[in-house]
C-alpha cells in the first residue's frame, strides 16, 4: 500500500473513532487489571494477616486463596471480553476503513 | 548455514558455562539413579516422535516466514496450546510446585503474578507488535531506531539473558535426565543440548509449535490426572486436604497465609512488578502472535492460552498441598524434607511411603517424565527465537 493510502486512512474519521474507542477500552481493562493486582500486592505487603483469615468459621480455605482464585477467573473473563469486542466491532471497523481507502483510490 | 554454526558455537559455550557454574554445588542435589528402563523407553519414544515432527516440518520449511513464524498458518487454538506449552516451562512445573510445597501461599502469589501479565500482553502489546509485521523482537525495536545500534544491543542483551536463562534450564534438564535415566550429568547436558539444537535449527517454528502443543497436552493431562488421584485420597474434599496438609507441614496453619517468603513490602512490590512485566516481555511468547493467520486468531490464542495456564497452576496448586503428607516426589525432596522434620523434632510422615505411592499411582511418575520432555524442547526453542 502506498503512503497516500495510509494518509487517506488516517484522515478517515472512522480511523480516529477506532483509535480512540479501542485505546479507551484497552486502557480501561488494563487499568482494572493493574489496580486489582497491585492492590492485592499491597495487601500482601502491608496487611498479610487479612489474607490469612478463613473465609468462614472452621473453614480451612483462607481469604487470600479465595481472592486469588477469583482474580484468575476475573482476569480471564476480561481477556474474553476484549477478544470478543475486538474480533467483532474493532475488526469490522478496520475492514471498513481499508475498504474506504481502496474506494477513494479508484 | 551460518546461523546453524553460530547457534552451535553459542550452545556449546552455554553448555560449558552451565557446567562450570552448576557442576560443583548442584552435584549433591540429585543422586545418580540406577538405570531406569521405563523412563528411557518413554523418553526415546517421545524423542523419536518429536524428531519425526521435526523432519516433517523441515521438509515444509522453505522461506524465512516459514522458519520464524510457521508461515502464519497456525490456528488460534493450536497457537494457544503452543503458547501455554511455552509458558508452562521448568519454572512453572518444577519451580512453582516446589515453592508452593515448601512455602505454601507465597508460591501461589507467584502464580497469580505470572498470570497477571497475560491480560496486559493482550490489551496493550500483542496487536501493536503484530501490526508491524516483523519477525523478531530486534526487527520490531529496529523499526524506528538506528538498525546497527539496536541490533547490536539486542544481540548483547539476548545473549546475556539466554546465558542466565539457559544455565538454569540446562542444569534442570541435566539433573532430570540424570535422575530419570541414571546417566552422567555431563552426558545428560550434552544429550539435551544436541536435541534442542536439532529441533530448532531443522524444524524452525513449525516443529517448535507442534512440540509445544504436544508438551502442553501432556502437561495438562498429567496435571489433571495427578490432581484427580491426589484428591481421591481425601475423598474429594478440599477441606480435608487442607487440614491434613497444614497438620503435617512445618509451616502449620501459616501455610495458607502470606508472609513466610514475602516478608517485607519492598520485596512484595518488586516481585509483583518483575513477574508481571517479565511475563509480558517474554520474547518466545510475543513471537507467537506472528504464527497465526490474522489478528483475530492472535487474540483468540491469548484467550485459549491464558485459560490453559490459569487452569494448570490452579489444578496443580491443589495437589501440592498434599505432598508433605503423601511423599510424592519424595525421591527428589525426600531427604531434604526428612532432614527438616528431624530438625524440628517431629516424626516425618510418609517416610518410606514414596516408593509405594509411586508404584500405586504410575501417573505421578508420568509427570516427572513429562517435565523431562518439557525441558528438552524448552531452551532450544528459546534460542531459536534469539537466533
Amino acid at each position: 500500500m502506498s503512503s497516500a493510502m495510509y494518509e487517506r486512512m488516517r484522515a478517515n474519521p472512522k480511523f480516529q473513532e477506532l483509535i480512540s474507542k479501542r485505546g479507551r477500552f484497552a486502557w480501561t481493562l488494563a487499568f482494572v487489571v493493574l489496580t486489582m493486582f497491585y492492590g492485592f500486592v499491597m495487601v500482601v505487603a502491608f496487611n498479610p494477616a487479612a489474607l490469612g483469615q478463613p473465609v468462614a468459621e472452621g473453614s480451612m480455605l483462607t481469604v487470600g486463596v479465595a481472592v486469588e482464585l477469583f482474580m484468575f477467573i476475573f482476569f480471564w473473563t476480561l481477556t474474553a471480553i476484549y477478544v470478543k469486542r475486538a474480533n467483532s466491532e474493532f475488526d469490522a471497523l478496520t475492514q471498513e476503513i481499508v475498504k474506504d481507502a481502496w474506494k477513494e483510490n479508484k | 548455514m551460518r546461523r546453524i554454526a553460530q547457534l552451535g558455537t553459542a550452545l556449546g559455550l552455554f553448555a560449558v558455562a552451565a557446567m562450570a557454574f552448576a557442576g560443583g554445588p548442584l552435584e549433591g542435589v540429585t543422586e545418580k539413579q540406577a538405570t531406569n528402563w521405563h523412563a528411557i523407553i518413554m523418553f526415546c519414544l517421545f524423542v523419536s516422535m518429536t524428531m519425526g515432527i521435526t523432519y516433517w516440518a523441515a521438509s515444509r520449511t522453505k522461506s524465512t516466514a516459514d522458519f520464524y513464524t510457521a508461515g502464519g498458518g497456525i490456528t488460534g487454538f493450536q497457537n494457544g496450546l503452543a503458547i501455554a506449552g511455552d509458558y508452562m516451562s521448568a519454572a512453572t512445573l518444577l519451580g512453582l510446585t516446589a515453592m508452593v510445597y515448601s512455602k505454601g501461599y507465597d508460591g501461589y502469589i507467584y502464580m497469580l503474578a505470572f498470570f497477571a501479565g497475560w491480560p496486559i500482553i493482550l490489551f496493550l502489546m500483542a496487536e501493536r507488535l503484530r501490526n508491524l509485521g516483523k519477525f523478531t523482537f530486534s526487527d520490531i525495536t529496529a523499526y524506528r531506531l538506528d538498525q546497527g545500534k539496536v541490533r547490536t544491543m539486542a544481540a548483547i542483551s539476548s545473549l546475556v539473558v539466554v546465558c542466565f536463562y539457559l544455565i538454569a534450564q540446562m542444569v534442570g534438564a541435566g539433573q532430570l535426565i540424570k535422575l530419570l535415566f541414571g546417566l552422567d550429568y555431563n552426558i545428560a547436558i550434552f544429550a539435551v543440548g544436541i536435541l534442542m539444537m536439532v529441533y530448532v535449527t531443522f524444524g524452525g517454528m513449525v516443529a517448535t509449535t507442534w512440540v509445544q502443543i504436544i508438551k502442553a497436552c501432556m502437561l495438562l493431562f498429567g496435571g489433571t490426572l495427578v490432581m484427580f488421584l491426589a484428591f481421591s485420597q481425601f475423598g474429594f474434599s478440599f477441606q480435608t486436604l487442607l487440614e491434613k496438609a497444614t497438620a503435617v507441614h512445618t509451616l502449620g496453619p501459616k501455610l495458607m497465609s502470606p508472609g513466610s517468603l514475602l516478608a517485607d513490602p519492598v520485596t512484595a512490590i518488586s516481585l509483583g512488578l518483575g513477574l508481571m512485566f517479565g511475563t509480558a516481555g517474554l520474547p518466545h511468547i510475543l513471537m507467537r502472535f506472528f504464527t497465526v493467520t490474522d489478528a483475530k486468531e492472535a487474540r483468540k490464542s491469548v484467550l485459549y492460552a491464558s485459560g490453559f495456564v490459569a487452569y494448570f497452576p490452579d489444578g496443580s496448586v491443589r495437589h501440592h498441598h498434599r505432598r508433605p503428607e503423601s511423599g510424592v516426589l519424595r525421591r527428589r525432596y525426600g531427604r531434604r524434607q526428612a532432614g527438616r522434620w528431624r530438625q524440628y523434632g517431629r516424626h516425618a510422615p510418609g517416610q518410606g511411603g514414596g516408593r509405594r505411592h509411586a508404584a500405586r499411582f504410575p501417573g505421578r511418575r508420568g509427570v516427572c517424565n513429562h517435565s523431562g520432555r518439557g525441558f528438552g524442547s524448552g531452551p532450544g526453542r528459546r534460542l531459536g527465537n534469539f537466533a
